[in-house]
């Protein structure tokens, strides 16, 4: 017997059963494009957030109230609020002799309020930013300027807007020079901000950016800050400035055991890193759930089969009666289990590439920046996962066809 | 005289349906020798069909020797009992037995197909990158040859039932006579020693089932044994040799002395 003379078999009865062989595969096809979709756009979501952090600069040092485990997410992350980090916190890493390898940094205050031009009204989030901000972030601005040193200390009220925030308060007309309300208290707007794109945890183009102490005391009433970023004048050195603004805050606070530290400093590649840990673990749950319809696809197909044994008990006999071995039945149903599960895979890739690269498009035609990523471990996996599908759940009918008695079988009606 | 290809002794069969034991053969014993002609007779239900399911190796004996041509197959695995049937058997069925959408040259060569194990099982030197090329030549020549081999013994067994110009046919386009010679000649293909017949007029008309008498006489003249069920007392007639059965056991053993010669044109009643 040929190799190929189990194939050609197959093949044959397949085509004999075109309906039953497609609904057969219809539970393999949508299982692996499932799991080609989700890895998919679980790429590309991840993609998307990782690139959002490395845009925000891969030389900055954040420091968060609040103690939290090395690689886990910090405390503010559940909602938590620490006040124990302040001002002064801030002033002392700046200074050289604290922490020499800073350039410059910045404190933040977050909290959301009405502001309103004329009859144009809605609750906005706001940000109180140090006037540094334009050298620890990448800030463009479209027009206007941003707020100066003497602003943020003078507790002025001014104002600079985010792309979005700017368009909705100001359709067509700069902003530059309007005075706007917030939280009832008059604004004057000095800048507006190009477009950023979103990222996914806040969109700096739906923020109003107020001078630090005017967000802190006239907006918010607190004394606190929710967060620092210091920039570090090389890469190389974040690791060394990490150390340094540790011990200085420690100094600030009295801490002698680190073990009692109040805060937490992290770099952006330790975000990266916590990021890439909480994206993938996302991605392979969603992978897993979609591989469970690759299992009901299975056993689907094992259903068929063993209805194809009893359909087909006649042809199993006289197949035996003309010599056919217990192995040549064994094979030639496995390879048809085996058959109907690759193509069905394969159909699925192509579908499930198919739908991910609409996806990408549908998504980047909604104003996101959209990575359409197929790997190729997802396509091998898929493959390979089919194959096994076909092999564990077509063994048993398989092997249940070749132990048919070629006598038994041919008297079957 | 030439040696039994057959030989049984106290054969029985018992059948455990869920507790009931029905005891279809019970302590048959006969020979069969070569180039016989063997038509075994009865009522259903006499054991006749599951006499010849034995003696075919579809089926194994409960108790009792079953010699052929002088080995013991009681001991036999499963693959060597699918080796007999493949190699020294053919049969010819009531119902035919043809596979479906299937064509009538397919349908012939199909025992062909079955006649070594899986090609990746047999032992073979390994592969060398040196002796690679060779043995993909060896491999593809071998495959040509095998090809037209058993294209060779396809055409010759149809032409021995008078079916070449069928040949491209799929089975279910036949009349029952036509599909019952196509049966024939696949029992015929791997030119075996012993071909059971079981009711093979049963579902034809006279006049097919004259022709497919005909062609059994034929090849009993060629030297092939032929081991024949039937109820009919007419179409048992054209054996040399007639074995009564009842209720499991042989109740004569006679041979036929006024044997009919089936001729084409004749009706067979």
């Amino acid at each position: 017997m040929q190799v190929l003379d189990p194939v050609k078999i197959s093949y044959k009865n397949l085509t004999a059963a075109k309906f039953r062989s497609f609904l057969t595969m219809l539970g393999i096809i949508i299982g692996v494009a499932s799991v080609i979709i989700v890895m998919a756009i679980g790429a590309g979501a991840q993609a998307l957030i990782l690139n959002e952090v490395q845009s925000i600069g891969s030389n900055l040092v954040g420091v968060l109230p609040g103690a939290s485990e090395e690689k886990g997410p910090p405390a503010s992350v559940f909602g938590v609020v620490v006040t124990t980090l302040k001002y002064d916190d801030l002033q002392a890493i700046l200074k050289k002799k604290n922490v020499s390898n800073t350039v410059t940094g910045s404190g933040y205050v977050t909290g959301s309020a009405t502001v309103s031009y004329k009859e144009n009204s809605f609750s906005s989030s706001f940000q109180g930013v140090s006037s540094s901000l334009p050298n620890v972030e990448k800030v463009i601005l479209k027009s206007g300027r941003f707020f100066s040193k003497e602003e943020e200390t003078n507790l002025s009220r001014v104002a600079v807007l985010g792309y979005n925030r700017a368009n909705d308060l100001f359709p067509n007309i700069d902003p530059v020079g309007k005075s706007i309300t917030l939280k009832n208290l008059n604004f004057t707007v000095v800048g507006m901000m190009d477009k950023k794109g979103s990222s996914s945890f806040s969109n700096p183009d739906d923020l109003i950016f107020v001078p630090l102490f005017t967000g802190q005391k006239l907006l918010l009433g607190i004394d606190y800050l929710n967060f620092i970023r210091i920039k570090v004048d090389n890469e190389g050195n974040l690791n060394r400035a990490v150390i340094d603004i540790k011990s200085t805050i420690r100094e600030q606070h009295n801490i002698k055991d680190p073990a009692d530290d109040d805060f937490s400093v992290r770099n952006t590649a330790q975000a990266l890193s916590i990021l890439t840990n909480i994206t993938n673990v996302l991605k392979y749950f969603l992978v897993s759930i979609a591989a469970i319809s690759l299992v009901v696809g299975g056993v689907g197909i094992m259903n068929i089969m063993l209805i194809a044994v009893n359909q087909r008990i006649r042809e199993i006999g006289l197949r035996k009666a003309v010599g056919a071995r217990n192995i040549h039945i064994v094979y030639q149903f496995l390879i048809e289990s085996i058959a109907v599960t690759l193509s069905g895979g394969i159909l699925g890739i192509l579908i499930g590439i198919i739908i991910s690269y609409l996806a990408a498009i549908i998504i980047r035609s909604l104003g996101n920046t959209w990575e359409f990523i197929i790997t190729w471990q997802s396509v091998i996996l898929a493959t390979s996962v089919t194959i096994a599908i076909g092999i564990i759940f077509g063994m048993y009918p398989a092997r249940k066809a070749s132990r048919v008695s070629p006598m038994e079988s041919l008297r079957y009606e | 005289m030439p040696n039994p290809i057959i030989q049984v002794k106290n054969l029985s069969k018992t059948y455990d349906n869920e507790g009931v034991q029905t005891q279809a053969v019970c302590g048959v014993t006969f020979d069969v020798k070569k180039g016989e002609f063997i038509a075994i007779m009865g009522p259903s239900g006499s054991g006749k069909s599951t006499l010849m399911q034995i003696l075919g190796f579809l089926d194994r004996p409960t108790e009792g020797d079953y010699l052929f041509d002088g080995k013991d197959t009681f001991k036999f695995t499963d693959d060597q009992l699918a080796k007999i049937r493949n190699k020294k058997v053919g049969f010819i069925f009531q119902a035919f037995n043809l596979l479906p959408r299937t064509s009538v040259f397919e349908n012939i060569e199909l025992p062909l197909l079955y006649d070594s194990p899986p090609q990746f099982l047999e032992n073979e030197s390994e592969i060398t990158e040196g002796n690679l090329k060779q043995k993909l030549l060896n491999w593809w020549g071998g495959k040509k040859s095998e090809k037209e081999n058993n294209e060779k013994k396809v055409m010759s067994a149809l032409r021995s039932v008078s079916m070449e110009h069928r040949s491209n046919y799929l089975s279910n386009q036949l009349s029952g006579g036509e599909k019952q010679r196509v049966a024939i000649a696949r029992a015929l293909v791997n030119d075996p020693e012993v071909i059971f017949a079981d009711e093979p007029t049963g579902n034809l008309d006279s006049k097919s089932g004259i022709r497919v008498m005909k062609i059994l006489q034929q090849l009993n003249r060629d030297g092939h044994t032929i081991i024949l069920v039937t109820h009919e007392t007419f179409t048992a007639e054209h054996a040399k040799r007639v074995l009564q059965m009842k209720d499991g056991a042989l109740v004569s053993d006679e041979p036929v002395t006024n044997r009919r010669y089936a001729r084409d044109g004749e009706l067979l009643k």
